[in-house]
């Protein structure tokens, strides 16, 4: 399972935001000064190796990192499987995730798994409720060319994709095992929900990293997990990568005798139920590292 | 429960051979069952026997300095891992005491021979291989050795005498008397204080043995049951690391922490760390190969093609001294370094040490001569004419940073990167504090297999950036497991197998031995044994002010990686040593009082005039 290669994003900037009443690229999120876009392009960035921002032709946007590259809608107005198209015509990489630019509590590790799951060739897509969702999913970037024949046949619906490739869908419940609130699949369509949004709390996003045998184990150098604290989080990380239990993590979240937890790589964690802030690193250590 | 005996049941032989290189003559002579008890073998052992033999004061080059091979009782049991000796001398590089450790079956033979341990003296007249076959013990010329690798001179001594003999000699460095010159068997080093200058100096261009005197055991069924449990742990969980990536393994995760020495220990982190790492190594498309020290189940070494096709031996430790202290980047280089160390009989450690340390003089118009950080080919050009010391240049090196340094001038002393003369292993003391500590008070100088003090700042036991005086109990405690370990001797790679080191290696030793020992005696054993190796460097006068860093760790901050800027004091560092002192039960002077001296067992010991008596 999986493409291996460079993994990208393709974020649809482009709407109209009419429901919105305003632009939702340029919404005010996060720190001062920042935007709902900037935060989306950051998450995504934090877990791919290219990210596209697919917006209209003139299109104002916001300041956003400087390895973001654009695309445009040769033609507007025809929803996201255009977008799409100028996007994966973009990308440098092998398969993209797909997202819209007005999802506040899209989780890392939620990305990751829609990629690990992606099968060869194919598409991996979030399910729940009996609903696909086609800006929760990854994409091959050799797609674009079902991309292209679809729209010139006049097939807009991005769901029709599904049926010339492979298709994973990836349901509630696996879903859940890496975001527990499904707060990716939340979007802002009114200004109402943009209000609401701002007192709404969801779970770290933590940076869980391997090395030594925890790495050979999981099968990676590093991923994301949601988690309150440090145990959580390290519960969190045996839930995606079992192997690690029980040599390295307890499934509880508790580390095994020989290791201990850095935050940041530089001290280490004493109080495993301390909270965490998004974005914190977890390194995991074998105390006996040497030789 | 058994009850003590007089004479060895078991495990031991109850004797050492000495020979006189410079005469030829050897005898052997009995070691009293209480001293085995005491100090119960390897590392232990040879540290007691060194205060016995070695003058006071005696130049290691000298021909009356002794070099001692201490086995230990464990040796040529079923117990996994346990065929190894420790080779025990003055150290022409740090003027103490250093010891190193070897696994080979060459431990075996020599435990077979019906030896305890070996303890040679003089110089022979002509280039000569020592020949140890059972109870006899003669010398045979080896001028036709001269300018062989050890592995290459195994091969013709073996095509020469039969399979049954094996070999542990030194290579070309150690024939130039290179003070970091090795001593190896089977592709394996004792490696670092300069055993193979030792050699060399007494014309020694290896021990060759075989025996046939089987170690007894007091209770065989015991052990075979104790050995069954320990092999099959050793297959764990506890050392797949080590079976799966060797120790290379370390280089990503150390560089994360900021605490892979880079350019001569400027920097705590490498740019090109991923492309070093063991992944990268592993990831390499040429197959590799694992392999097993004798009598070891585990199977830590795995072996790297290089150009040439040929295996080479690859350690974390040689990817460090010659990749990221010396800035160098391709693996091929790293890997041809690492081939070029192991034939020449070159310690990894303190060459790339000491390259670097002539990279940073260069770097600082000291050494004009000298490779520029980053110069693989100049890296590769240097190590032979270290080796050989075939020019100005390659002599000056061969002395080590902290000889090369002085000779340099003051200026150059900064970049000397040292504890004792012997150079550091790749651990930033600064990123990693409590090893700082250890790193400073190590018997033999910087070391890293004779203080596991990493061990607690990997942990959240204390911070790892700060010089706080609480380490030094959690530094004493690894000291002491370490020299436990080598003394009994088993991997220490299995200690994650223990989940009582001192439980079960008293549950080991009374099976092999007959002998009844608790968990306590040997964790006194452990101190005893720390102590005895101090007592020596005391007796040779190192002083406490030995115990300390070199300025750069004590004054600069740590460059680039996750902890930078990170700063290790000098009255930290102090502080540390001084509580490390009080928990060793020495004075604030670092000398070992009578009344700890006697508490310990070591009252018998040689009537020097001790310098270390505390009034």
């Amino acid at each position: 399972m999986s493409i291996d290669g460079p993994r990208g994003a393709v974020v649809l900037a482009g709407g109209r935001s009419t429901r919105m009443g305003r632009d939702k690229a340029t919404l005010p999120w996060g720190p001062a000064g920042g935007t709902l876009l900037g935060h989306v392009v950051r998450v995504l960035l934090d877990v791919v190796d290219d990210v596209v921002v697919v917006a209209r032709s003139g299109q104002p946007l916001p300041e956003l990192p400087a390895d973001v590259r654009f695309a445009y809608d040769d033609v507007e107005d025809e929803g996201p499987l255009r977008g799409l198209l100028a996007g994966l015509r973009a990308t440098r990489a092998s398969s993209v995730y797909a997202s819209g630019c007005d999802t506040p509590w899209l989780r890392r590790a939620f990305v990751e798994a829609l990629f690990d799951a992606q099968p060869d060739d194919g598409i991996a897509i979030a399910a729940s409720e009996g609903f696909a969702h086609p800006l929760a999913a990854v994409y091959p970037a050799d797609a674009v060319d079902d991309v292209a024949s679809l729209l010139a046949a006049g097939r807009r619906r991005p769901i029709d994709l599904l049926e010339r490739r492979t298709t994973v869908r990836v349901d509630e419940a696996v879903l859940r095992t890496v975001d527990p609130e499904l707060a990716s699949l939340d979007n802002l369509n009114d200004a109402t929900a943009f209000e609401a949004a701002h007192t709404r709390h969801v779970l770290p996003d933590v940076r869980i990293e391997l090395f030594e045998r925890a790495r050979q184990l999981a099968g990676r150098p590093h991923g994301w997990v949601s988690g309150a604290t440090a145990r959580a989080a390290l519960a969190a990380a045996v839930r995606r990568w079992p192997a690690l239990a029980p040599s390295v993590i307890a499934s509880d979240g508790t580390p095994a005798r020989t290791y201990g937890v850095s935050l940041g790589g530089r001290t280490f964690v004493r109080d495993l139920d301390a909270p965490l802030a998004d974005g914190d690193a977890l390194v995991l250590v074998d105390a006996l590292s040497g030789g | 429960m058994t009850t003590p005996g007089t004479t060895p049941r078991g495990g031991w032989h109850g004797r050492r051979r000495l020979v006189d290189l410079t005469t030829g003559a050897t005898h052997d002579e009995p070691i009293a069952l209480e001293t085995l008890r005491a100090f119960v073998g390897g590392v232990g052992l040879g540290a007691r026997l060194l205060l016995e033999h070695a003058p006071e004061g005696v130049d290691p080059l000298a021909p009356e300095a002794p070099v001692i091979v201490a086995l230990s009782p464990l040796v040529g049991t079923p117990l996994t891992t346990s065929a190894k000796l420790a080779v025990v001398a003055k150290s022409p590089l740090t003027r103490g005491i250093t010891d190193a450790l070897a696994s080979d079956r060459f431990a075996i033979e020599l435990k077979h021979a019906g030896l305890d341990a070996l303890v040679v003296q003089g110089a022979a007249p002509r280039w000569s291989v020592l020949v140890v076959d059972g109870p006899t013990t003669r010398l045979e010329d080896a001028q036709d050795l001269v300018g062989l690798s050890a592995l290459d001179a195994e091969q013709r001594l073996r095509d020469r005498h039969g399979e049954g003999f094996r070999f542990f000699g030194i290579g070309v460095a150690g024939e130039h008397r290179v003070p970091y010159a090795t001593i190896s068997g089977d592709g394996r080093h004792a490696g670092r204080g300069g055993l193979g200058a030792v050699f060399g100096a007494k014309r020694l261009k290896g021990i060759l043995a075989r025996g046939d005197a089987a170690t007894p055991l007091f209770d065989r069924e015991r052990v075979v049951a104790l050995a069954k449990d320990l092999s099959r742990r050793s297959l764990g969980e506890a050392t797949a690391k080590y079976r799966t990536l060797g120790t290379v393994a370390n280089v990503a995760l150390l560089d994360r922490l900021g605490a892979l020495p880079t350019r001569n220990f400027r920097e705590g982190s490498f740019e090109s760390a991923s492309d070093v790492s063991g992944e990268a190594f592993h990831a390499e498309p040429a197959p590799k190969v694992r392999k097993h020290c004798a009598a070891c189940t585990i199977g830590c070494e795995h072996l790297f093609a290089d150009k040439q096709g040929r295996r080479v031996r690859l350690e974390y430790e040689g990817i460090f001294a010659l990749g990221p202290l010396c800035g160098v980047s391709d693996r091929d280089v790293i890997l041809a370094a690492a081939a070029a160390c192991d034939d020449l009989g070159l310690d990894v450690i303190s060459a790339g040490g000491t390259i670097a340390f002539a990279m940073e003089c260069r770097e600082q118009g000291l050494l004009p001569d000298a490779p520029t950080f980053g110069d693989g080919q100049g890296l590769l050009d240097l190590l032979p004419r270290i080796a050989r010391r075939a020019d100005p240049l390659g002599d000056l090196l061969a002395a080590g940073s902290r000889e090369a340094a002085r000779r340099i001038g003051p200026p150059a002393q900064r970049f000397a990167c040292h504890v004792k003369g012997l150079e550091l292993p790749g651990y930033e003391p600064r990123a990693l504090q409590a090893m700082a500590l250890g790193l400073a008070v190590g018997a033999r100088g910087a070391d890293h297999n004779r203080s596991g003090a990493y061990e607690v700042d990997l942990s959240a036991a204390s911070d790892r950036l700060t010089a706080d005086a609480g380490k030094a109990v959690a530094a004493v405690r690894t000291e002491d497991k370490a020299a436990l370990l080598d003394s009994l001797i088993v991997c220490k790679f299995l200690r994650a197998a223990f989940d009582d080191l001192e439980q079960e290696a008293a549950a080991m030793l009374e099976a092999v031995t007959g002998e009844p020992f608790t968990p306590d005696e040997l964790a006194e054993a452990a101190a005893r044994i720390v102590t005895t190796k101090r007592m020596f460097n005391l007796r040779e006068g190192l002083t406490a002010a030995d115990d300390t860093l070199p300025d750069r760790f004590l004054e600069e901050p740590l460059e680039g990686g996750s902890v930078a800027g990170a700063r290790l004091t000098r009255e930290g560092l102090g502080a540390m040593v001084a509580a490390y002192y009080a928990a060793r039960g020495w004075d604030e002077a670092g000398r070992v009082p009578p009344a700890r001296a006697r508490a310990l067992g070591l009252s018998d010991l040689p009537q020097h005039p001790y310098p270390w008596a505390s009034a």
